[in-house]
């Protein structure tokens, strides 16, 4: 009852003209940055923040807030349209979102994505109102060995994301891993696998590697063909763009499940969104019905990812309202918003400036309805985009490619990263190895170094540490027995045809 | 044996020799330091890993090959088109540093349409224009993003 008063304190300060002005303007520009490659909500808010200084800072905050979550709204129309990520968290989507474009559902998938982000993203809302303290004390007793076994759990999605063949699964992820280890190791400043190149020493962006490998890798295919590929069908009328019953049928537990697994994620500080959304299209597919068609355009397999990295966010502002600790560059930048503006974030954020607070937690509902009424309409406009012939998409593909990269480093090397992971993303197309497991690996690959070199330093090299712990042993072994699964369900298989032949 | 198990046993044995390249390397970096695991410890596995099932792969690709013929990918002079198109990007992101990103937008567009798709030079010419001018209005004016410029300011 207490939260609920304290709410309609919220609304009242979110629902001032000026604050919904703020509120809007904070969604769209997150829209508009979400859609395009590259530019992100960190890097748009910290060019943002020196014009907040004169602002009235709940405006400020709501506004920020507003980019954050508004990013991931927009991050998943090119990756459906184009197959061009144009955010980190929404490279899951690509996988399925982009199969139902080619088959004419791209409206569908535009408008279940923007509804996933809504359903989940006010759910999140409503567990950084609820259950927030609690939630945010508990993220405090992840460590080094808590950390390692999530991001092994997350590295068991491998299962879910291999295709058809499981070597080529592994493979693809043991080279993400090894392309996360480029550069400077943090504990000892050496230089590992740089070629001697300078370039090298900060590692390889996985967004580079991700427009590589989905963007110019699509491209390259597409090329083979004289006189170029056939136009997606784009089905007329309001109604055949947007999802039907079934389709909202279809991913109620999608919903659900990018809601819980997204914020759950996004509470625990450095996890990040990105791990979120491929851990929710794991649990999809592991408690799908049909799990070999994801991939081949399952709206579920956008509903989820969409619904996780949204819920993500409200997650995030968890440990950093609560106890000022920012899992993220974006509620990094938060944080150092707040704290130029005289803030204090911590346990007393809430008591000392409810206003604050609430008037944030009130207007990011607000912001969730003006971003599903802002999204949805836009559905038809942006499926559009698909009716431009592919020799003027192309074109067009490569150049969006180009600038994402660029933007996000200014570095010329990165643009020929980008090539070389395009040439790598077709080659592993024509082979058959799935590029996801390599992107999985890539995202996971320093947070699991660093927490397994941490856990080992803490124990002094003993690898008891990892199981002796209640949380990280439950973690570790959900994640053999994920494992495992496969292997059970292709030893049944070979049983059965053993059996059959035997009568 | 079927062109597909060849570009697997092509692939395992690429990665097999890539293992073993990372392996070496991790080899020569600190595995263990006074303060814990060092930088060579989890590369080390990573090659080895990388090294086993490649292996794996020429194992299985062999194995498979005697058993059953399988699809065929793409044509060579599809994949030629392809590789044509990779090497005028790779010429174009070389040539970015001076004639700028909306000429090499142009030209790479250009050179795409005529020789790829085979469009006229009228059609090639006005979408390589157009996407070159919606690209500076777009990001460069728009956006404000700094992009490479050539001689001429853009």
């Amino acid at each position: 009852m207490e939260a609920l008063g304290s709410l309609l304190t919220g609304f009242s300060v979110a629902l001032t003209p000026a604050n919904l002005f703020w509120c809007f303007v904070g969604v769209f520009l997150g829209t508009v940055v979400g859609i395009l490659p590259g530019l992100g909500p960190a890097a748009t808010i910290a060019m943002l923040l020196p014009l907040t200084f004169k602002m009235d800072h709940t405006a400020a905050i709501i506004m920020l807030a507003g980019i954050y979550y508004g990013s991931k709204y927009g991050g998943s129309t090119t990756s459906i349209l184009l197959n061009v990520p144009g955010e980190s968290a929404s490279v899951v989507t690509c996988l399925d979102g982009y199969q139902m474009a080619r088959q004419g559902r791209a409206g569908a998938a535009l408008g279940i994505s923007a509804i996933a982000s809504f359903i989940a993203g006010t759910v999140g809302v409503l567990g950084l109102m609820l259950i927030a303290p609690p939630i945010a004390r508990f993220a405090l007793r992840f460590g080094p060995p808590e950390y390692f076994a999530l991001m092994a759990l997350g590295l068991a999605m491998v299962v879910f994301l291999a295709g058809k063949s499981m070597i080529k699964g592994l493979l693809a992820t043991l080279m993400g891993l090894w392309l996360a280890g480029v550069g400077i190791d943090l504990f000892t400043a050496e230089s590992r696998f740089t070629f001697g190149q300078v370039e090298l020493l900060d590692g390889v962006d996985f967004i580079v590697a991700s427009i590589g490998i989905f963007a110019i890798a699509e491209v390259l295919v597409n090329m083979e063909s004289r006189g170029g590929t056939e136009l997606f069908k784009v089905p007329k009328g309001l109604r055949n763009l947007l999802p039907t019953l079934q389709d909202l049928k279809d991913c109620r537990f999608a919903f659900l499940n990018g809601s819980i697994v997204g914020f759950l994620i996004g509470v625990l500080p450095g996890a990040g969104s990105t791990i979120s959304s491929f851990i929710a299209y794991g649990t999809e597919k592991a408690f799908s019905r049909h799990p070999e068609k994801f991939g081949t355009g399952v709206i579920e397999g956008v509903a989820a990812p969409e619904g996780a990295n949204n819920s993500d966010t409200a997650g995030s502002l968890v440990p950093l309202l609560t106890l000022g600790i920012p899992g993220s560059n974006t509620t990094a930048i938060l944080l150092a918003a707040l704290i130029l503006w005289g803030f204090k974030p911590g346990p007393l954020l809430v008591q000392e400036n409810p206003g604050l607070f609430w008037g944030l937690v009130a207007s990011m509902y607000i912001g969730n309805v003006m971003l599903l009424v802002l999204n949805l309409p836009l559905v038809p406009l942006f499926a559009q985009i698909l009716r431009v012939p592919y020799f003027v998409l192309y074109p067009a593909i490569l150049g969006i490619s180009i600038v994402g990269v660029y933007s996000v480093s200014h570095s010329l090397f990165d643009v020929w990263l980008l090539g070389i992971f395009g040439l790598l993303g077709y080659l592993m197309r024509k082979l058959d190895f799935p590029a996801a497991p390599l992107i999985l690996g890539m995202v996971l690959g320093d947070g699991l170094e660093r927490a397994l070199r941490q856990s080992l330093m803490m124990s002094g090299g003993q690898l008891a540490v990892l199981v002796t712990r209640p949380l990280s042993a439950g973690m570790l072994l959900l994640t053999v027995v994920i494992l495992l699964v496969p292997l059970v369900h292709k030893a049944r298989l070979w049983r059965m045809k053993s059996v059959e032949q035997e009568i | 044996m079927a062109a597909w198990n060849k570009g697997d046993l092509a692939s395992g044995v690429c990665v097999a020799a890539f293992g073993l390249y990372v392996t070496v390397e991790s080899s020569r970096l600190t595995y263990v330091s006074e303060f814990g695991p060092g930088p060579g410890f989890l590369p080390l596995w990573l090659g080895m890993g990388l090294l086993g099932f490649g292996l794996c792969l020429i194992g299985v690709s062999l194995f498979r090959s005697s058993r059953a013929e399988r699809n065929v990918p793409g044509s060579p002079a599809a994949a030629g088109r392809a590789l044509g198109g990779w090497l005028a990007l790779m010429v174009a992101i070389a040539l970015l540093p001076w004639l700028g990103f909306s000429f090499i937008l142009a030209l790479l567009s250009a050179f795409l349409i005529l020789a790829l798709e085979r469009r006229s030079f009228l059609t090639a010419v006005s979408v390589a224009f157009g996407l070159a001018f919606g690209f500076q209005v777009i990001f460069a004016l728009a956006l404000g993003l700094s992009l490479p410029s050539g001689p001429w300011g853009f």
